[in-house]
């Protein structure tokens, strides 16, 4: 007997009842859709935030003291050591914008203009002029922060004044500051560790005088060469002991990148249930409909189809259910792979602030915003894991058919 | 052609045992036409299944052209009905998701006949007892004569020796039921062998011999 005749009477047999067909390829279709645009949203997260900390250089260190803030002897220290090339200390600070009677969250940093070219990677405005090192609380605004959560236009402009107010602040620090607003930056998305969208960058000096403080929160530690980088930190570990924390870019990266991997790990799991839930669907419908086709079978047999044509057409649907499955999960699972974000930063993360009437400005700190990536090889397993799965299921259903005593099958009621 | 060799057919509930067939021996001569009549529960259609090589009987053996049917494996005997015999039914088992054409088409997809040549064979086929015009219906789109004149084509596809026929007009009027009568003893006068079940002894005039049955015993033939 021809493949493509078993292929044709199993496609002709699915065809006969589409509304039952249609929900077996639906319920794979979900499993492998969900497979597909969940690991696309971790791989997305996971790459924006690799890719952030890759934009900060591989001669780039981030270092800070547990227990203690750094000073300028520190500097002064970490600068004397072999293969250092530059250190930039910076300030941070959270606190929150009143803008039109709603509150946005914000962090600040205090950081000298060169070290905002360095941290950002590349310094993008889209209005005004980055700063000079100054001690005038000139600032270099986040995206998210100066712009309207409805309108989507611009509500901060380059010369305007802000006030901020400072939380969990040293007494000795006033409560409320003013800065002038010197430039907008562009979208950034999610960084390494720090979030431009909703941060506020003032100069290193202003900063200094504004909080009342000679010490820094942490330092960027460039090497002179992305080679020199292992060294440079095992000298910092010699000189300040276990206290250090000091770790390179691409330290943080590939520890994100084990992060990612394992979300994705857990994420793809979750959605592999539901193909489970699809495959126990498909194993209870298959049996219906071999139950359902019993005097078919009968038929067959008395015209010489031999047993392994009849577990052969069985087996054949089950693969079909899975194929036309996979194909359209795998499509629709792009498509809201691609849906998601915009869902995600639209809604899920922008509820308005506790006791805010309006739900205009959500809290910045949570803005997500990511491109995400489809991997060729998670649609690769997902679609084999459709068809692998509804295969397995029609097993059983198909040897019960194949096992059929033709006289019994065609006397069937 | 068929010889039945003290085939006895035993079917088991539980414990308890119902015998259908008790030691029955006879033959079917090549391109004779044999109707099995007999009263409900005589064991015709037992008998008949054994004949066609649908079922094993419990004691005995049933010889086709002079091959005991015990030797072949389930493969084989389904080789044997696929080549060699043909069916038809009372309750016609016509597959309703296919069309007539494609229904005739089943017995030659098993010997994996290319598509075309298949096709040219089942208008053949059919073209002898229906108009074309039912060819590409689906078999619910058709009365129960023409459906049943399907099943006689589908029986016919491979060109069989021998048609096994399982009370073939019981679902039908009795003007189908001539018909599907004078359609048997037209293959039965082209040299193939007929078997036919019937509760109809109408239909029994067209036969060469006729083989009655009690209580899964034969108890009398008339040869016509």
């Amino acid at each position: 007997m021809r493949v493509l005749d078993v292929f044709r009477l199993a496609f002709k047999a699915l065809s006969t009842h589409k509304i039952r067909t249609t929900l077996l390829v639906l319920s794979v279709v979900v499993g492998v859709a969900a497979i597909v645009a969940l690991t696309a949203q971790t791989e997305g997260v996971g790459r924006s935030i690799i890719s952030s900390f890759q934009s900060l250089g591989p001669d780039t260190i981030i270092v800070n003291v547990m227990g203690r803030g750094l000073t300028e002897a520190d500097i002064a220290l970490i600068s004397s050591l072999e293969n250092v090339r530059e250190v930039i200390p910076v300030i941070r600070e959270t606190a929150s914008v009143n803008l039109g009677g709603s509150t946005v969250n914000a962090v600040i940093y205090g950081i000298s203009s060169d070290g905002l070219k360095d941290v950002l990677g590349d310094l993008k405005l889209i209005d005004g002029s980055p700063y000079p090192d100054a001690s005038v609380p000139l600032a270099v605004v986040g995206n998210q922060i100066a712009t309207s959560n409805t309108t989507n236009q611009l509500i901060i402009l380059p010369g305007q004044v802000l006030t901020v107010s400072i939380r969990g602040g040293p007494a000795s620090v006033a409560s409320s500051i003013t800065m002038i607003v010197s430039g907008i930056l562009d979208k950034y998305g999610i960084t390494g560790f720090i979030s431009p969208d909703t941060s506020i960058f003032i100069p290193l000096q202003a900063a200094q005088q504004i909080f009342n403080r000679r010490w820094f929160n942490m330092l960027i530690v460039k090497a002179s060469d992305p080679n020199s980088v292992d060294s440079v930190i095992e000298d910092l570990r010699n000189v300040y002991g276990g206290t250090i924390n000091a770790m390179s870019p691409t330290q943080i990266a590939q520890t994100m990148q084990n992060v990612v991997l394992q979300m994705s790990i857990l994420l793809g799991g979750i959605a592999a249930i539901s193909l489970i839930a699809a495959a126990l669907g498909i194993f209870n419908m298959m049996l219906v409909t071999v139950t359902e086709r019993t005097r078919e079978i009968g038929t067959l047999k008395a015209l010489g189809f031999k047993n392994r044509h009849i577990l052969t057409q069985i087996i054949l649907e089950g693969l079909l259910i899975g194929l036309f499955g996979g194909v359209a999960g795998v499509v629709i699972g792009i498509a809201a792979a691609y849906m998601l974000p915009n869902i995600v930063t639209r809604g899920l993360f922008r509820a308005p602030m506790p006791g805010v009437g309006r739900a205009q400005y959500a809290s910045p700190v949570l803005r997500i915003s990511y491109a995400p990536y489809i991997n060729p090889f998670m649609v690769v397993v997902s679609f084999a894991l459709a068809v692998v799965i509804s295969v397995l299921s029609s097993l059983y259903p198909a040897w019960r058919a194949a096992k059929m005593d033709p006289v019994r099958a065609l006397r069937y009621e | 052609m068929i010889e039945v060799v003290n085939v006895w057919k035993v079917y088991r509930v539980g414990k308890v045992e119902y015998p259908a067939l008790r030691g029955v021996t006879m033959s079917v001569e090549k391109g004779e036409f044999l109707c099995i009549v007999g009263p409900s529960g005589s064991g015709k259609s037992s008998l008949i299944n054994i004949l066609g090589a649908m079922d094993r009987p419990t004691k005995g053996e049933v010889i086709f052209e002079k091959v005991p049917l015990s030797k072949l494996s389930d493969d084989k005997l389904a080789e044997l009905r696929n080549r060699r015999m043909g069916f038809v039914f009372q309750t016609i088992n016509l597959l309703n998701h296919l069309t007539v054409l494609e229904n005739v088409e089943l017995p030659m997809m098993v010997l994996g006949i290319p598509p075309k040549k298949r096709r040219e064979r089942a208008i053949e086929v059919l073209s002898r007892f229906l108009p074309e015009s039912t060819f590409y219906k689906k078999p619910l789109e058709i009365s129960g004569g023409e459906q049943q004149r399907v099943a006689i084509a589908r029986a016919l596809a491979n060109n069989p020796d021998v048609i096994l026929a399982d009370e073939p007009t019981g679902n039908l009027d009795s003007a189908n039921a001539q018909q599907v009568a004078k359609i048997f003893r037209e293959l039965r006068d082209e040299g193939r062998t007929i078997i036919m079940v019937t509760h109809n002894l109408e239909l029994t005039n067209y036969a060469d011999r006729v083989v009655r049955l009690r209580d899964g015993q034969i108890v009398e033939v008339v040869k016509k």
